[in-house]
């Protein structure tokens, strides 16, 4: 009796087993037949990713590839380990995170950006800062995604300028911008950094300033990009879907400066803010506006070049990110955009 | 008084307080003891050197940010520059460990032996440990920077959090399983009430006392670098953040290298009190 | 005290106990600690939200595999341990030094090398729970009546048979316990390994903690805390329908 016990909790667990693995390795009801990409992307998607997230879901496709598989990753930090560690094929990555895996001998390419201005700015509770200096002070906690990240370079630069200790800043990690938002409205943290179609409905709430926007301090603040593995990359297959991410984003990119039709369409599908499905394509034309006309955040050429990588290293040394210097040819891979640039025409 | 001791000796060698968390690590530890008493200890540094040398031999075929070797920890824990670092941060460490384990031991020890000895507590309140018990710790970490902040009070409230219900359960078995007639026992030979709670309480609850601080000082350092990785990045945890933020493999297993052996020195230290203090208990 | 008695203390605590949240939730508000009113009204919305249970379902179906990995591995090796004197020497220095080492300090390392996905996630789970089944296990190998063996060898019982009829049938309990603290420490490192990177369930605890209000976190709490329990109680089930003497036999431990 107990045996045959035993051996119905045997049967029971090597089926459970074979059940749990089949869950975890197989993709039903997917198209075989066509290419699934599995990509990393952030956890929130704001104005500026929507061209660059709308390229994947529905320019892949339209290229011939299946709707691709996304997993969101809330920090940064974490999202380039995950293309480190072949959790998965591409990556939204931060460009600071990539550059210090590279230098740390990591095996990563970077084939293109995710877009090439940043929307992010730095909104803090006006109560207690009206300054920068006010930073510094004792119970002003600043947060950003990931220490060492470009968003915690970004405020770094104009501390600096400004004769602001950085070091004296308590800054802590908080990943995903809505986790930033609500942290901020619960006065858990004092300074945070959002992108700018999340401040109306922070400054609407009380007595919340922007403190820093970007594209009044630096010329061009590259921020994100798309991440693959070196070795990935080799596999012919691969190589032509990146090229095909790249044809993607860029076809978005140029889309999204012509229509704003395009744009809001793709905003009320994809962003994760709230109420994005009820906004129309007016309320959508200032933020429009200004990140495809004034930042020219979405680049017809992509612009993805070296020398913007070069003019960003002395923002990422001052936070302490970098050991030595990075090999920009060793990490960049200029050649996937000029072939998707090419067959575009 | 003799009489009280051999009774008690003879009690604590038939039983010994049996509970979830802490049967596992006894029975080895006691092992572990015999072990090394029967100089046998040479199997075992074998084992710990061959384990390295595969180790190191499998490391090289290996980039060192995926899997560091051995060596490279050891040339990090013998840089100065990094010794440095690492005592200021243990020094930052030390202080939210040891306040959130005192705290938990000044609420466990009472209230467990309040447990123990009275069902009726007991009753009221074990559905509410087992529940507190039944949910990770580090879930409580939101709640926390709630009540306390991102800072030192808050990590302390963690360490508090994770040491306390594994003290508290092992206090409660412990205090229930102390006989009713070791009482008689003194009463018979004219002692005063604090006679007894010094001479025949303290005494028979010193076995599982030591017992649940051992279990309580490992959760403590666990619940040291889980406050110091989840809330504000400070001390090891923020050595541990940086050294992965330069993907640094050999520097956060440095850190991992380290914790270990701190929490194999406490669990030696408190090993130590308790062969002092338990000489008449043999196990 | 009877078994009736039990449960009316046992009652009374949890009721005074639910009283006094009420009013202290009233009290500091929701915004600090919401009432149990309130979150037991927010909860019906979470379960119908269906997010939470989505996550759990994800979540728990990788930490099984961490789990089962470390209950496959870990028990042969507990009873090898327990039977093999030169196992059981070159083991003990190296479980002794797992055991002490907090799993969250290992979680930045495996993230390094793992990445983020099925793999760190399980392979944590299996980390965290492996030691405490290899343990128990190994106590219980360990405490085999010698005098058992000793009879089958003299039937010509092989090796082998020998473990499979006299030693795991004694061992039996102590694996059921040993997977039932295994389990409470594998749900433990599940948590916290997603907490960490925002990923799962226990990325939802931390998204949820960022929110101004704490009904939805405490909701989130609750359900954990009911997976726990649930879980625990189903193994000691299990262990009981296997080995009906399996209580009274751990009791003695």
């Amino acid at each position: 009796m107990k045996t045959t016990r035993r051996q119905a909790l045997g049967m029971f667990s090597a089926t459970l087993g074979i059940g749990i693995g089949l869950g975890n390795g197989s993709v039903f009801g997917q198209d075989k037949s066509k290419r699934v990409l599995t990509g990393h992307i952030l956890g929130n998607s704001l104005a500026i990713h929507i061209p660059a997230i709308a390229a994947l879901n529905e320019g892949l496709p339209a290229l011939g590839y299946a709707p691709p598989k996304l997993t969101r990753v809330d920090s940064m930090q974490v999202m380039t380990q995950s293309i480190i560690g072949k959790s998965a094929e591409l990556g939204e990555a931060d460009i600071s995170s990539t550059l210090q895996a590279s230098i740390a001998g990591a095996d990563l390419k970077v084939i293109g950006l995710v877009y090439a201005n940043s929307s992010l700015v730095f909104v803090v509770n006006a109560d207690k800062v009206k300054e920068f200096a006010d930073l510094q002070k004792e119970g002003v906690i600043v947060a950003v995604n990931s220490k060492g990240d470009w968003m915690h370079a970004m405020l770094t630069g104009p501390l600096l300028k400004r004769g602001v200790d950085p070091d004296k800043v308590t800054i802590v990690e908080i990943g995903g911008s809505a986790s930033r938002v609500q942290a901020l409205l619960a006065n858990r943290v004092q300074a945070v950094p959002v992108h700018i179609d999340q401040t109306p409905a922070i400054l609407a709430k009380g007595n919340y300033k922007i403190l820093l926007k970007p594209w009044e301090e630096y010329k061009l603040y590259i921020a994100e990009c798309w991440l693959v593995g070196g070795e990935w990359l080799k596999n012919p297959d691969n190589r032509r879907l990146a090229v095909d991410i790249q044809k993607a984003t860029i076809a978005s990119f140029r889309r999204t400066n012509r229509e704003l039709a395009y744009f809001g369409n793709s905003y009320r599908k994809y962003s994760t803010i709230k109420g994005a499905a009820q906004m129309t394509d007016e309320q959508l034309r200032p933020v429009w506006e200004l990140l495809s006309k004034t930042a020219r955040a979405w680049p017809d050429d992509g612009n993805f070049q070296r020398q913007q990588f070069k003019d960003l290293l002395p923002a990422y040394k001052s936070v302490g990110a970098f050991s030595k210097e990075p090999d920009l040819d060793r990490l960049l891979d200029t050649s996937i955009t000029e072939q998707a640039l090419k067959e575009l025409g | 008084m003799s009489t009280v001791r051999s009774s008690m000796r003879r009690y604590w060698m038939s039983t010994s307080p049996s509970d979830l968390a802490a049967s596992g690590s006894r029975g080895l530890r006691s092992r572990l003891g015999a072990v090394l008493l029967n100089a046998e200890r040479l199997t075992q540094v074998a084992s710990i050197v061959a384990g390295l040398l595969i180790w190191e031999l499998v490391a090289t075929q290996y980039s060192a940010f995926i899997l560091p070797p051995p060596s490279a920890v050891l040339r990090r824990l013998f840089d100065p520059a990094f010794d440095l670092k690492l005592l200021k941060a243990l020094y930052g460490a030390l202080q939210h460990m040891l306040a959130g384990f005192g705290l938990a031991v000044a609420v466990a020890v009472p209230l467990g032996i309040l447990m123990g000895r009275h069902p009726r507590i007991n009753a009221m309140l074990d559905p509410l440990v087992s529940a507190l018990y039944a949910i990770p710790s580090v879930a409580f970490v939101p709640f926390l920077v709630i009540w306390f902040g991102l800072f030192f009070e808050s990590r302390v409230a963690l360490v508090f959090i994770m040491a306390f219900p594994d003290m508290l359960i092992v206090i409660t078995a412990g205090a229930r399983d102390i006989k009713r007639n070791l009482f008689a026992v003194g009463r018979s030979f004219g002692a005063s009430p604090l006679q007894i709670a010094l001479k025949v309480t303290l005494p028979a609850m010193l076995p599982f006392l030591m017992t649940a601080f051992r279990v309580g000082i490992a959760r403590a350092i666990n619940g040291m670098i889980t406050a110091e990785l989840f809330l504000a990045a400070v001390n090891l945890g923020a050595m541990m953040k940086d050294s992965a933020r330069t993907f640094d493999s050999a520097g956060v297993l440095t850190v991992v290298v380290v914790v270990c052996l701190l929490g194999l020195t406490a669990q030696a230290l408190i090993a130590a009190l308790e062969a002092r203090l338990l000489h008449w208990h043999h196990r | 005290m009877s078994r009736a008695e039990r449960i009316s203390w046992n009652l009374a605590g949890i009721v005074l106990f639910m009283l006094a949240w009420e009013a202290v939730g009233r009290w500091l508000g929701s915004a600090v600690l919401a009432a149990p009113s309130l979150v037991a009204r927010e909860y019906v919305q979470l379960l119908r939200e269906g997010s939470m249970l989505s996550e759990l379902a994800t979540s728990l179906r990788q930490m099984l595999v961490g789990f089962g990995l470390a209950c496959a591995i870990g028990m042969p090796l507990g009873i090898l341990m327990g039977r093999v004197k030169l196992v059981e020497r070159v083991m003990t220095p190296w479980i002794g030094m797992f055991v002490v080492t907090s799993v969250a300090a290992l979680v930045p390392l495996f993230l390094l090398i793992l990445g983020t996905g099925f793999a760190f996630r399980a392979t944590i789970v299996f980390v965290a729970s492996v030691w405490y089944i290899v343990i128990t296990s190994y106590n219980g190998a360990r405490g085999v009546d010698p005098g058992l063996i000793s009879v089958a060898r003299s039937f010509g019982a092989s090796p082998l048979q020998t473990t499979l009829k006299v030693v795991f049938p004694a061992v039996y309990p102590y694996l059921i316990s040993g997977a039932r603290i295994g389990l409470v420490h594998a749900i433990r490192a599940m948590v916290m390994a997603e907490m960490f990177v925002i990923l799962g369930y226990g990325g939802l605890i931390y998204q949820t903690g960022m929110r101004p209000e704490t009904e939805p976190l405490i909701g989130l709490l609750v359900t954990l805390m009911a997976v726990s329990v649930a879980a625990t109680w189903l193994l000691r089930i299990v262990g009981n329908w296997i080995s009906p003497s399996y209580e009274q036999r751990i009791a003695g431990t």
